[in-house]
């Protein structure tokens, strides 16, 4: 037996074919640093005085002097021949030179490698032939540019112009390999062949591709699942982030995102829509089979994902009963392949604007209009008794005077810088020979948000800077022909530093203060000498309506406290695989262990802010700050806090797989038993114990010829969530599928339709995640301070005791009832076409109950109670197209329309029919039907009594509501369900790519629709409503309001008012706004440097790429934020990405 | 290489093997379940604790309580917030305060959520203490006595679980009493519901209004068995005691007895779904006479255990004879006393909060009602509680006659401004101006009610005056300027803390009490039984059932004596009086009896419902008045406005409470009320 290795392994397993002890996997899998020296052992000397010994006890010399390893045959290489050696600070080369003159052994070095061989054999090594051929592609058309590569080698020619090669090989046991991009990749062994004639078919649908399914792979033509799958290409968003990469480009899958903020910037995702009420909705996110956090997939760095793919029918989720409800993401990320060491590397630098940031009015303007609406609103009263803006200050900060005087803050401006710049490295090396493989890579991402860094002292800078770092290492080894192991350790660490205070917070404490309230600091002049220290002197005013500051001052609260968040996650996975063909063929084995654990770590300081405002103005201007100061502070750190949090997660499985083809016949089985177990740093009893799961799952499937195919699958779980009577769950599945397109009287056809496929598939899934709380169905007993009582005259508190929640045995799982209908097909070879139609009943949904009367005395209760139907249509299509050798297109699209509504919900008994929920979807919008604003006051007093959030103040030029219930009182009884959903109903998106020679092209449209959103037009949060508290105010609302001169009854804004008026804050349809949008998502343009030339430079291939995101919005009805925010508009801006980068592969 | 394969698959199934049958069994199994509740006397004891926390509202409490806000006691400035609803638009909304089967804002109690956290600026931020259901605490109780006689002399004594059984029948009569009163029928529970009682069984109906009496009567009689004549130590006060439950009896059958229950022909159409009348509408001359002998057993166990009027005024003076008129300032401190001193002091306490119970909700109220001090601008009180000038009207003249009944008062010119004179020391500020109103008044009226150029006894001005030589002189209080400007009235048109009306209660408010810079609020006690309560039940009962009798007088002058004035007969049948005969005719001592209470027990929250059970709502459909507090010349300020830009709405069916619609929707058997 000959051994032959590749370098790169056989440099790799060294110390483990030497020291054969398991622990050195693990080593293994540390020890990246091997790679990196073994390039310093080249032409090493070595000592040797020996007599009369071996030729093996020579070459073990020489390994233990060096880093060399000797690779041979036994059988061809005399090691016992005797020799004597005498060297002396020799290189090896020379020593061996002597040892085997005039023998038939010649050897060769290459890398740590020292191959020995018998002349006869390198003498045939060393004979060539050639073979030519030409290569066309399904039309006939010769195809120039093919490369074609002996395999495992890196020797290879490129067709000519007219499709034609000519290569020489050493041997005819060589197989040639024919690849062209938008081909299939097309291996022919040579043999005593010396013309080789290939025709390339199209790559868009490649008939063997396999796809991942849960707990294994299956090939695509005999899937029965429902099951998209996206490119890793495609997850390289600008941002890194995964999880906006998403929007439009999965059928089955809806995606939006509300905040920009660096770290909080995940889009929301959702499998097939929200499906449930109930405490889960999300879909469960599989990694390497590891369940992960919802929030690790957005850290997960795209260039290590092999496959991405959502699991959408019961075919596909029933084998993760205990949580597939939702639907499963299913990632597996890369392993080396056994070959020449591939290392690539991507490097990029992003820089990102604001979409769109909302516009606020001057300061000047700002305090005109507030006097305008003061004295409109108290036309009794004098301009003396009102609390006005000064002429002078008006006057004075229109002239630009004293900026602290007379402050024009434009608090965006001052605060936010105008653009960020995130970079990205990523290096990947893969390689591996027959023995074992390896895949490791590291990437770094720093990410910098759009706050300024201003630091006031010294490690205490306030701009966001996250710094993470994703490590990864795959490894597979060959143990034995039969035994496989594989070993993936990844780790991210992430460091985030930024303001204490959330961007988002500080960004919508801009909302709450107008530009000339107070300026963000004061700078002490010669007038306020006396409190000269290191202080910063914040601004802040008073309201008269207690002691101290008032407000907050967005500035302060920015600079004032500064966080350093660390946080680590970690997992490993171990997994065996043992073929077990000598008890019958087809029949594997394999074992999983992995662990998981996550931690974070927050440290946070800061100091009290001093608030001062101006005591007095001088004659000559200058000022003086009031002293004492509105709030004391400190100049020196005096707040500051820990939080740590800590989660794990441990994984056991074992399985038993069949597959087997007999004749015409497929059989594949899975039958699988796991477990897991999670752990987080509770707070409590209760919360501090893990949550476990066991399950056992089966897979049997069964095709006839690639034309019939059918698969049962069923997953048994338990989950401590329960009592033992309904601890375990059976959900069992069914599905079938039929390629048309291989029966005998399709082939008429199949000019045509290339492929034609049906599935259909009908299954349950659990979810055991009913409630956020723990050990729901058992009873709790609260001994809390707040339900105590005072006895005696000593002060002395008793606590109370009784039942916070009662035991509820019955409680169990939510089932998922999911039927799909799918239609695969491929036309001209070009254009491939999936369809699904499904539907999702989803029952025993977990609520709290609503129909226990308060006299009960009981507390809340809960029961699987409510359920929900959805349906819905995922279509994703391709359309591959190459004109010529230098042009090529490529066009595609999805489309996912997820509709769900309550079919049962405890609800109150209401006489107003629109007020039940049953029949509603489930994230239904509801609100009063505004009519228009009120003509005048006496339209008011003659309307329906408005008792509107509390408020009975209204009149002209405020919201006129519709009594929809008709009787004459506009109350919570005619709240109607109004709008879409808060979450889009449709997602879609569609992009082409082109490329002419080396360049390359794409752009991606994306879109949503069916979604409403409210505009806040209250004062908490996100509310926009000026002048109350004075507050900032939008500049659409200036432009367009209400007043006395301009009575428009659809002003965008009712009457402007100082005081809170909460008859125009509720939520209706005035503020009502569609959410639907599309926008150009992703362009991208790529040049790949010709070969010719990455060649002579050792490399072999390398791309620069400027890519766009968020470049523009080609349809929005929407124009205050950028409209995919929703009602969060005071938020973080989404950012617009513009990045460039480089992909090199070695 | 076989042999290989089969090792390896051994270790395979191995692993697969782990699915040992104990691991899911993660829950711990020592879980207290509700029957451990009664497995140590720790536990029983705080089981009847949390009954007692949900049974106690904070009254005192504006944002919680149902309190004086909605009666016509007090009125709110108009810009004061309270959590994100204005106060602003419950204290001037068109509509009364909006009472509205679907607005849980309105002090909801049915479903315990009729509160909302009270901030202010510099106050706290934290949720409120008083999380208040009723349902809750009946469903406590209800649990706790089917339980409590199993209980083994090992755990806990029976000599004490019955004393506990006796609190716990207390409390489930108290919390019904609470509910009965707002909402009038109401449904009784029979057994208390389990996780399991189907909600079939849980949609109860109301039952009639003279069941429920009868119900929680008899709750109160065998409470009364077992409860303690006192409490058995300092550690127990705050329990109830026998006279705590023949004082709630008295006034659970007064309230029975009144016009609005008793004859009420109103109510005639509130029927259950299946016809049964809930109120009874025939007039029941002997519900009198069970309210007066209830009256009469209350006051007997009360005199019995050492309850008398309490007379011994302010514990911080050190000597009332240093004062030109030690009578007068010793009734003035004593009424406002009876309202603010804890147990241990104050004899009129029969039941009430503890000293420390709810002290952050005690003294914000109190806060609201200490005066401000500009020399401190924001840190004093906020005196944003303006005691109505219809409260300053009703208090007696110092001949103890109505100031409209009295001759020697000038009435027709009580809104005439006068100088002030020395002789008033004590009660306005000598050599100033003020109005005839606040001149010769009962001492009750400068106890109750602080004013502009009055006194306060607060913030470190509560007792005598030591000087370095030693020497002792008479204090009078802290002594107030509230006009427009002045140091303790509005100061900016802007400022959003003030008197509307130019009164401000000082009951309620400790003599000691004073802002953080000088010792911070002290706390007082919360009195919701007391003695004086009993001697005006009795009078009143009395006197409906048999008419005027010495009996009635006699209750009602161990009220006046207190109060510094003279007697019923002395009054009425002497010199001041217009009309002798009025105390000798039902009519006219039902008149004396009305006013009477509602003097002594202004501010304690009973107006609210005396209102409501006299059928004299319509006093309720009107103006709030008060001075022009915006003004700063005394012609200015003595002039009478509406404080509210709105009258006060007061229809019929806000004499009960509405049942909240949610429950409506939610319990088909449950009607509502009258009205909604």
């Amino acid at each position: 037996m000959k051994n032959y290795l590749s370098k790169e392994f056989f440099d790799l397993i060294k110390p483990f074919i030497r020291k054969m002890k398991l622990t050195c996997l693990f080593l293994l899998v540390f020890s990246l640093s091997l790679l990196a020296t073994n390039v310093n052992s080249q032409g090493l000397k070595v000592s040797m005085n020996m007599t009369n010994t071996s030729i093996a006890e020579v070459i073990s010399s020489i390994e233990r002097q060096t880093e060399y390893l000797f690779v041979y045959d036994k059988n061809k290489v005399n090691l016992a021949r005797k020799v004597n050696v005498n060297a002396n600070n020799q290189s090896v080369a020379e020593v061996l030179t002597n040892l085997f003159s005039n023998t038939d052994v010649v050897y060769a070095m290459e890398g740590n490698n020292i191959m020995l061989m018998s002349r006869s054999v390198s003498e045939v090594q060393q004979q060539q032939k050639t073979v030519t051929g030409k290569i066309t592609d399904s039309s006939g058309d010769p195809l120039p540019g093919v490369s074609v590569v002996i395999e495992g080698t890196i020797h290879g020619t490129i067709t000519d112009n007219n499709g034609k090669y000519t290569i020489k090989v050493n041997s005819n046991e060589a197989v040639l390999v024919f690849s062209f991009i938008g081909m299939q990749t097309t291996k022919v062994p040579i043999g005593n062949k010396h013309l080789i004639n290939v025709t390339l078919s199209s790559s868009t649908e490649d008939l063997d591709e396999v796809t991942v399914v849960a707990f294994g792979k299956q090939k695509k033509t005999d899937m029965v699942a429902s099951i998209s799958t996206i490119k890793t290409k495609d997850l390289l968003q600008s941002d890194g982030n995964i999880t906006t990469a998403l929007a439009g480009r999965l059928p089955g899958m809806i995606s939006f995102q509300t905040s920009g903020e660096p770290g909080k910037d995940d889009a929301n995702y959702f499998v097939r829509g929200i499906t449930s009420f109930g405490a889960s909705i999300y879909p469960l996110v599989v990694v390497d089979q590891v369940e992960m956090q919802r929030e690790d997939l957005g850290k997960l760095s795209p260039d290590d994902i092999e496959s991405f793919s959502i699991l959408k029918d019961a075919s596909a989720t029933a084998l993760y009963g205990t949580k597939g409800a939702n639907g499963v993401i299913l990632i597996t990320t890369k392993v080396g392949k056994p070959g020449k060491v591939k290392i690539s590397a991507r490097l990029e630098n992003t820089t990102l604007v604001p979409t769109q940031i909302p516009k606020f009015i001057g300061g000047v303007q700002y305090m005109e209009m507030y006097n305008e609406t003061m004295m409109s609103q108290y036309p009794d009263k004098t301009k003396e008794e009102l609390d006005l803006f000064s002429d002078l200050k008006i006057q004075n900060t229109k002239a630009g005077g004293n900026k602290y005087l007379y402050p024009n803050v434009d608090w965006y401006k001052e605060m936010f810088k105008d653009f960020a710049n995130n970079q990205l490295v990523n290096v990947n090396m893969s390689g591996g020979g027959s023995i074992a493989s390896y895949y490791v890579s590291a990437n770094f991402n720093h990410q910098e948000g759009m706050l300024k860094k201003i630091a006031l002292y010294d490690n205490f800078d306030t701009g966001i800077n996250i710094k993470r770092s994703n490590v990864r290492s795959n490894i597979t080894i060959n143990l034995t022909p039969t035994t496989k192991v594989a070993i993936n350790f990844s780790g991210t660490f992430e460091k985030n530093q930024g303001p204490y205070n959330s961007a988002s917070t500080i960004f919508s404490q801009i909302v709450n203060v107008n530009p000339v309230i107070f300026p963000m600091y004061y700078e002490a002049d010669a007038n306020n000498i006396g409190l000269k220290d290191k202080r910063v002197f914040f601004g802040n005013a008073n309201n008269g309506s207690g002691t101290g500051a008032s407000y907050n001052n967005p500035y302060a609260t920015m600079v004032s406290a500064v966080k350093d968040e660390f946080n680590t996650t970690m997992i490993g996975t171990f997994r065996i695989d043992q073929k077990l063909n000598k008890i019958t063929d087809g029949l594997t084995a394999a074992a999983v262990a992995s662990f998981r654990t996550t931690t974070s770590n927050m440290g946070w300081r800061g100091f009290t802010p001093y608030y001062y405002t101006i005591g007095g103005v001088y004659s000559d201007g200058s000022y003086a700050l009031e002293d004492p100061p509105l709030q004391n502070g400190v100049d020196y750190l005096n707040r500051g806090g820990t939080s740590k949090s800590s989660q794990y997660f441990t994984y056991f499985e074992g399985s038993l797989n069949y597959n087997k083809t007999f004749g015409s016949h497929g059989v594949h089985g899975l039958l699988l038993t796991k477990c897991n177990e999670t752990g987080v740093s509770g707070s409590d009893a209760f919360t501090s114990l893990p949550q476990r799961n066991i399950g056992v799952i089966g897979r049997l499937s069964y095709n006839y010829d690639h034309r019939y195919m059918s698969e049962f699958n069923f997953g048994y779980y338990g989950s401590e969530k329960f009592t033992k009577a309904h601890r375990f769950g059976f959900f069992p599945s069914i599905g079938g599928a039929w390629n048309i397109s291989n029966e005998n009287f399709f082939s008429s056809i199949k000019r045509v339709a290339d492929q034609v496929k049906l599935r259909v598939s009908y299954g349950l899934v659990g979810n055991d995640n009913v409630s956020s709380n723990r050990f729901v169905y058992l009873s709790h007993i609260s001994t809390n301070v707040g339900n105590s009582y005072f006895f005696g005259s000593n002060s002395d508190v008793y606590n109370g005791a009784y039942v916070s929640q009662y035991a509820n045995p019955n409680l169990t799982w939510e089932i998922a009832k999911k039927l799909n209908f799918g239609f695969d097909a491929t036309f001209f070879h070009d254009f491939t076409l999936n369809v699904d139609f499904y539907t999702n009943n989803q029952t025993g949904i977990y609520m709290n109950r609503t129909t226990i009367p308060v006299s009960s005395g009981l507390p809340t209760q809960g029961g699987n109670v409510g359920s929900a139907f959805s349906k819905g249509i995922d279509i994703g299509w391709k359309y591959n197209k190459f004109f010529n050798k230098n042009f090529w297109m490529q066009s595609y699209g999805t489309f996912t329309l997820a509709k769900g509504h309550i079919t049962n919900i405890e609800d109150l008994n209401y006489p107003e029919k629109y007020k039940k929920k049953e029949g509603r979807p489930i994230n239904q919008m509801w609100g009063y039907i505004a009519d228009r604003l009120f003509l005048d006051d006496e339209e008011a007093a003659n309307s329906p009594v408005q008792q509107v959030g509390g408020s009975g103040t209204y009149g002209a030029g405020d919201i006129k509501y519709r009594d929809v219930n008709g009787d004459n009182v506009v109350d919570g009884n005619d709240i109607v369900p109004i709008g879409f959903p808060s979450s889009p109903e449709i997602n879609y998106g569609f992009g082409i790519s082109m490329g002419y020679k080396n360049f390359d092209i794409s752009c991606f449209f994306q879109g949503l629709a069916n979604r409403s959103f409210f505009i806040n037009a209250g004062y908490s949060g996100m509310g926009v409503i000026p002048f109350v508290d004075k507050r900032n105010m939008l500049k659409v609302i200036a432009d367009d309001h209400w007043s006395n001169e301009n009575q428009n009854s659809n002003a965008f804004w009712p009457k402007l008012s100082i005081d809170k008026n909460s008859n125009n804050a509720v939520k209706s349809t005035k503020w009502l706004r569609d959410g639907s949008f599309i926008r150009m998502k992703n362009m991208e343009m790529g040049y790949t440097i010709p070969k010719n030339i990455t060649e002579r430079i050792h490399i072999s291939k390398a791309r620069f790429y400027l890519r766009g995101s968020n470049l523009f919005m080609v349809y929005s009805k929407f124009k205050l934020w950028d409209v995919e925010q929703g009602g969060n508009g005071m938020g973080y801006p989404l950012q617009r990405t513009f990045n460039l980068g480089a992909n090199i592969t070695l | 290489m076989k042999k290989k394969q089969l090792y390896i698959a051994t270790i395979l199934l191995l692993l697969s093997l782990m699915s040992c049958t104990n691991y899911l069994d993660i829950a711990p199994n020592n879980q207290m379940e509700e029957s451990d509740l009664f497995s140590s006397q720790d536990l029983i004891e705080r089981t009847l604790t949390y009954a007692y926390s949900e049974a106690t509202p904070n009254f005192q409490d504006p944002g919680e309580g149902v309190g004086i806000l909605y009666s016509d006691e007090i009125a709110l400035p108009p810009t004061w917030e309270v959590g994100s609803n204005t106060k602003k638009q419950r204290a001037t909304n068109m509509n009364w305060f909006g009472l509205s089967p679907t607005n849980n804002d309105n002090y909801c109690y049915w479903n315990g959520s009729g509160s909302g956290p009270l901030t202010l600026p510099g106050q706290w931020t934290t949720e409120n203490d008083g999380d208040v259901n009723f349902w809750k605490a009946i469903r406590q109780c209800d649990f706790f006595l089917q339980n409590i006689d199993n209980v083994q002399d090992n755990i806990m004594t029976s000599d004490l679980s019955q004393i506990r059984k006796g609190e716990a029948l207390f409390i489930k009569a108290w919390s019904y009493f609470c509910l009965l009163r707002q909402y009038g029928p109401i449904p009784i529970i029979k057994t208390a519901a389990t996780s399991n009682t189907p909600t079939e069984e849980m949609q109860l109906e109301r039952r009639p209004y003279d069941e429920c009496v009868e119900f929680i009567s008899n709750l109160l009689d065998q409470s009364a068995k077992l409860l303690p004549p006192i409490v058995n130590s300092q550690n127990d006060l705050g329990r109830a005691t026998k006279p705590a439950a023949y004082a709630l009896k008295s006034r659970l059958l007064l309230y029975a007895a009144s016009p609005l229950f008793n004859g009420n022909s109103m109510y005639a159409s509130v029927k259950n779904h299946d016809g049964l009348a809930l109120f009874n509408p025939v007039y029941d001359v002997n519900k009198w006479k069970l309210a007066a002998a209830a009256a009469d057993s209350a006051i007997f166990w009360a005199e019995l255990t050492g309850h008398k009027i309490y007379n011994s005024g302010n514990p911080t003076e050190l000597n009332y004879s240093l004062y030109p008129n030690p009578a007068f300032e010793l009734a003035k401190d004593s009424y406002r006393g009876s309202s603010t001193l804890d147990y241990n002091l104050n004899t009129d306490i029969i039941w009430g909060y503890s000293t420390s119970n709810h002290a952050f909700i005690s003294s914000v109220q109190q806060l609201f009602c200490l005066p401000k001090n500009r020399t401190d601008k924001y840190r004093f009180g906020y005196a944003c509680f303006g005691a109505t000038l219809r409260m300053a009207e009703l208090f007696y003249t110092e001949n103890g006659l109505p100031i409209d009944e009295d001759n020697s008062y000038p009435y027709d010119e009580r809104y005439n401004m006068v100088q002030t004179t020395s002789d008033e020391i004590g009660k306005i500020i000598p050599n100033e101006i003020t109005v005839n109103l606040n001149l010769k008044r009962e001492p009750r009226f400068y106890g109750a009610l602080a004013f502009d150029r009055g006194y306060y006894k607060c913030q470190g001005q509560s007792g005598n005056t030591v000087a370095f030589d030693g020497a002792v002189t008479a204090g009078y209080g802290f002594p107030l300027r509230m006009r427009y400007g002045d140091s303790q009235g509005q100061q900016s048109a802007s400022e959003l803390y003030y008197s509307v009306t130019g009164y401000i209660p000082k009951r309620n408010v400790h003599f000691l009490s004073a802002d953080d810079n000088i010792g911070g609020i002290k706390v007082t006690i919360y009195s919701i039984l007391g003695l004086p309560e009993l001697y005006l039940n009795k009078a009143e009962a009395l006197n409906e059932f048999s008419g005027p009798s010495d009996e009635v007088y006699n209750s009602l002058n161990k009220i006046r004596e207190r109060a510094g004035i003279p007697t019923v007969q002395d009054a009425w049948g002497g010199v001041y009086s217009k009309d002798n005969g009025k105390y000798k005719t039902q009519d006219g001592l039902r008149d004396i009896i009305q006013q009477e209470r509602s003097i002594e027990l202004m501010f304690e929250q009973h107006r609210i419902w005396d209102l409501r059970r006299w059928l004299k709502g319509d006093i309720l459909n009107s103006y709030v008045s008060g001075w022009k507090v915006d003004e700063t010349t005394p012609e200015n300020y003595y002039q009478i406005q509406y404080v509210e830009p709105n009258k006060r709405v007061f229809t019929p069916a806000y004499y009960l409470f509405p049942i909240p619609y949610s429950e409506i929707l939610k319990d088909k058997n449950l009607v509502q009320n009258y009205g909604y």
